[in-house]
């Protein structure tokens, strides 16, 4: 049954998904990198790196770049710190009421973010949080929570007990346990979890939007400032480095996991 | 402590050892592990659940002055504009999320297959739902300008004579919205095909049933709860959606963009708040059909 | 009724630069239940699935009942398939998978229902017809699996496997199941496995398969008595072997030049020497006669209805035997003999093909 029209077919529909999937993206480095594109032109007439230049000097990009990884880093340390605890607990403990404390847990994602980020707003602005980067972060740790704590329980409930108590057995402390038993085995589920909070944070938008300030603004914020006032070269370089991340994480979790269990975390708006 | 240990009735786990992670129910074990969840719970406290009752609070209280009010539910819900509103964003998700499954469907059945580039394939259908929703849009709106590639190339080949106008238009926000969220509904669909073992095609084959009848009969069937599963996923991200129509919607604004203009342009917070806790019940009623959708495909 | 129903001509198939069947030719009579035997990789599930169509081959033709089939979709040649993974449609009940084939092939309602109550009635499953594939056992499941592929009758039936995912003590009562029921239908069969006992418990005749050729094809006996190589030998179970050197007729063990007494040998040159453990006889010290290896007792092991030996000889050579309860009882480190039956012997070529 694999005759030529079926294989050319297979391949039409493979090249176009592929283009259809592609070519925003590939628009986007275009428009970085390029000037004078205009028209029926099919690619830019020169290439450049005016708009990086550009926007380095007149936005303050480096400053930018800072709030936005800063926010980030906050964002998965204080994710971490409360996940980790909290996941251990509900993988290992027994506690009362688990389910309805694992429904409170995933709420923040099964809601749009806009409808809690009103309140964020309104409750920041009164206690003078917003335009601070701890708030921003605290924010985001609402975003990052919840698949944190989804990966982090699974990688809990996965350890093998057996080998925790050959562990004891073999006459391991509980910490030297730890250190040499459980932290190497649960590990791939920890980094999941960082590499995720970082970039949930690195990407976010709504949130962002409704309690950033003049001292505290990102990169997705400014890709939409700079579109604001038409510089549609300058979002596509910002554009171009605010992809990065993604990118890199998408091939560290390819490698990882199986696409599908991702599908928990992951949620553009 | 070894004298406590012997002590009959106390031969519970000693704090720290190794009996610690087996379930034991005593009075100090669910203490623990109370204390580990409690720095996540005042955390989600403070910045989700205080936020969402004070929405919930604001929504139903006076543009003015203080008192306890409906007005911005009757408002939202009881005018022309406000059910446009709902109209426009459920249309669009509708459409969206039709045109994603038609889109998945065939997809999932071709990444079925082991063949070169598989694994490339399945990276780039993560693609739209990893980078940030903005850059997307961004790319989405050079795309299909005016004087973008698909223009440009349908020109030159002359299958146009006018260039077609794509961004800001309603099929062009759902053509944007298939892009972004598809992969939603495309996993789903993947992961039910998977599921399902190859070799009962192949039976419905040799018995003598053609490849459109074991597709019909067969395996449509079979992928029924992953279809519905995944429209579900697509719907709820359509509905969700706010980075792509706030800067690729032009003119028609959905829920979420509209909440956001009412709480930071008209500064009207109450009406906005109304609006965002009737987009969450409605997304909230989503997902409870999308769970037990779940279930029922996978019975515990 | 020596007619062909199936006959396969020079069936190749290679995927990529990998020989998954070379000239495969095979011819089933009608009414015969033939096996596909041999260890995974050897394709025979590659074979089963160019007879269905699933797989089209490189080269050759297969033909069913005179007429060309090799073109020919899979839905439009008229078998019937019994898979190893059950392959029950989930979503349809009992009576409505077996229904099925009937269904497509426009059966009428009435009739249907009476040819799924037979079929039902030949498999011992009439009371559950309307339960739901992951309601049964394995077994059961299997049993619907035979219905659902008979009730249409078939040119051929096909079964791949279909034992290997079930319990072993289910195994053995489903064997005599599919025995009986294909010998009451007198279908056609092709029954793919690597268990030799199945094959020799089920076939009228065997294809022993090794590297995508066909080794040997003969009837059970035939091919566990005088099994054409060691390859086949070792497959079909035979515990003890003893490299020999055949000249004039006469086998000589290589690592000693000790004369084996056998039937006579067809053959000359490096050879294998096959023997059964149960055909090996322990003396407690040598007597005249042939055969007789002086032996140290290694190990031994009380298996109930027997006793099991394993004897090192001088040679460094290993032999298993077993003795009936009642025979005298060596200890570890004895010195003894063991006789080797010269009837019971097989000298068999070598396989030159490799590992399979």
């Amino acid at each position: 049954m694999r005759t030529l029209p079926a294989k050319l077919l297979r391949a039409a529909l493979v090249t176009s998904f592929v283009l259809f999937i592609t070519l925003p993206l590939v628009m986007i480095l275009l428009e970085a990198f390029g000037a004078d594109w205009f028209g029926m032109r099919m690619l830019p007439a020169q290439w450049t790196l005016r708009w990086f230049v550009w926007a380095a000097q007149t936005i303050d990009l480096g400053a930018v770049a800072w709030n936005t990884v800063e926010i980030a880093l906050m964002t998965t340390v204080l994710t971490l710190a409360a996940a980790l605890p909290a996941s251990w607990a509900i993988a290992r403990y027994r506690l009362p009421l688990k389910s309805i404390l694992i429904g409170a847990i995933l709420f923040p994602r099964m809601i749009p973010e806009i409808t809690f980020a009103l309140g964020v707003a309104r409750i920041f602005y009164a206690i003078h949080l917003t335009n601070t980067a701890i708030g921003i972060a605290l924010a985001h740790v609402m975003l990052a929570a919840p698949f944190a704590v989804l990966v982090l329980v699974s990688t809990f409930e996965g350890l093998d007990t057996r080998l925790l108590e050959a562990g004891t057995v073999m006459g391991c402390g509980p910490l030297r346990l730890f250190w040499r038993v459980t932290l190497p085995l649960a590990l791939p589920g920890i980094v999941a979890a960082a590499l995720f909070s970082f970039l949930a944070s690195y990407n976010d938008f709504v949130l962002t939007l409704m309690v950033y300030g003049a001292d505290t603004v990102t990169l997705p914020v400014q890709t939409y400032l700079s579109l604001g006032n038409g510089y549609l070269s300058v979002a596509g370089a910002i554009s171009t480095i605010l992809l990065v991340p993604s990118l890199f994480f998408l091939l560290a979790m390819l490698r990882m996991v199986n696409p599908e269990n991702l599908l928990g975390g992951l949620k553009g708006a | 402590m070894t004298v406590a240990a012997h002590r009959p009735g106390t031969l519970t786990a000693p704090a720290g050892s190794a009996a610690r992670w087996r379930p034991a129910g005593s009075a100090r074990h669910v203490l623990a592990g109370s204390l580990l969840v409690c720095p996540l719970m005042v955390f989600l406290a403070a910045a989700f659940y205080y936020p969402l009752a004070y929405t919930l609070a604001e929504s139903v209280t006076p543009t003015q002055g203080p008192g306890l009010t409906f007005a911005h539910y009757t408002e939202f819900l009881g005018s022309r504009d406000g059910l446009g509103v709902l109209a426009l964003t459920l249309g669009l998700s509708l459409a969206a999320t039709l045109l994603s499954v038609a889109l998945s469907l065939p997809l999932a059945l071709l990444l079925r297959r082991k063949f070169f580039g598989r694994r490339a394939l399945q990276f780039l259908m993560m693609l739209p739902i990893t980078i940030p929703a903005l850059v997307g849009a961004l790319g989405l709106l050079i795309l299909y300008d005016r004087t973008g590639w698909l223009n440009v190339v349908l020109l030159k080949l002359h299958v146009l004579s006018e260039p077609l106008a794509i961004d800001y238009t309603i099929p062009g926000l759902i053509l944007f919205y298939v892009w972004m969220f598809f992969p939603y509904g495309g996993l789903v669909i993947m992961s039910g095909l998977g599921a399902i073992d190859p070799a009962v095609e192949e039976a419905g084959l040799v018995m003598g049933a053609s490849p459109m009848v074991v597709f019909r009969r067969v395996m449509l069937p079979l992928l029924r709860g992953s279809l519905w599963a995944g429209a579900v996923m697509i719907f709820l991200q359509c509905f969700g959606a706010f980075s792509v129509p706030l800067i690729a919607g032009g003119n028609y604004q959905p829920i979420g963009v509209k909440i956001y203009t009412i709480a930071n342009v008209f500064l009207d917070w109450p009406q906005a708040s109304a609006m965002a806790v009737v987009m969450g019940i409605i997304q909230g009623g989503l997902v409870v059909a999308y769970q037990s959708i779940g279930r029922r495909r996978h019975p515990a | 009724m020596t007619e062909e129903r199936l006959a396969l001509e020079h069936i190749g198939k290679s995927w990529g630069r990998l020989a998954a069947l070379s000239d495969i030719c095979l011819t089933v009579p009608r009414g015969m239940f033939v096996s596909l035997l041999g260890p995974s990789g050897c394709g025979k599930t590659t074979l089963l699935r160019v007879i269905t169509g699933s797989v089209v081959p490189d080269g050759g033709r297969v033909v069913v009942d005179g007429l060309d089939v090799t073109g020919l979709p899979t839905y439009r040649r008229n078998m019937g398939m019994v898979f190893q993974s059950f392959a029950l449609f989930p979503h349809l009940s009992v009576a409505d998978n077996i229904a099925f084939p009937l269904t497509v092939r426009g059966v009428s309602r009435a009739e249907q229902q009476k040819r799924v109550a037979d079929a039902l009635r030949i498999v011992h499953l009439d009371a559950l017809a309307e339960r739901f594939p992951r309601e049964l056992s394995g077994g059961q499941q299997q049993r619907v699996g035979l219905a659902r592929a008979i009730v249409y009758q078939p040119t051929i039936l096909l079964l791949d496997e279909p034992l290997s995912n079930l319990d072993a003590s289910l195994r053995e009562e489903m064997r005599l199941e599919i025995s009986q029921i294909t010998r009451q239908l007198d279908i056609t069969a092709v029954y793919v496995t690597h268990d030799q006992r199945e094959a020799l418990a089920l076939s009228d005749a065997i294809a022993v398969m090794k590297l995508g050729r066909v080794v040997q094809f003969g009837t059970p006996e035939e091919i566990y008595s005088a099994p054409v190589n060691d390859f086949i030998a070792r497959f079909l179970g035979y515990a003890n072997e003893l490299p020999v050197v055949v000249a004039d007729g006469c086998a000589r063990i290589e690592a000693d030049n000790t004369v084996l007494e056998t039937v006579p040998i067809g053959l000359t040159g490096p050879a294998t020497a096959f023997i059964h453990a149960s055909a090996v006889v322990l003396e407690a010290s040598a007597s005249g006669g042939p055969n007789r290896l002086g032996c140290t007792v290694a190990d031994l092991a009380f298996m109930g209805d027997h006793v099991e030996y394993v004897l090192r000889h001088g040679t460094g050579l290993r032999l298993k035997a077993q003795a009936p309860i009642g025979a005298p009882m060596y200890p570890r480190g004895a010195e003894i003999c063991a006789v080797l039956a010269p009837d019971k012997l097989i000298v068999v070529a070598r396989d030159a093909t490799g590992p399979a």
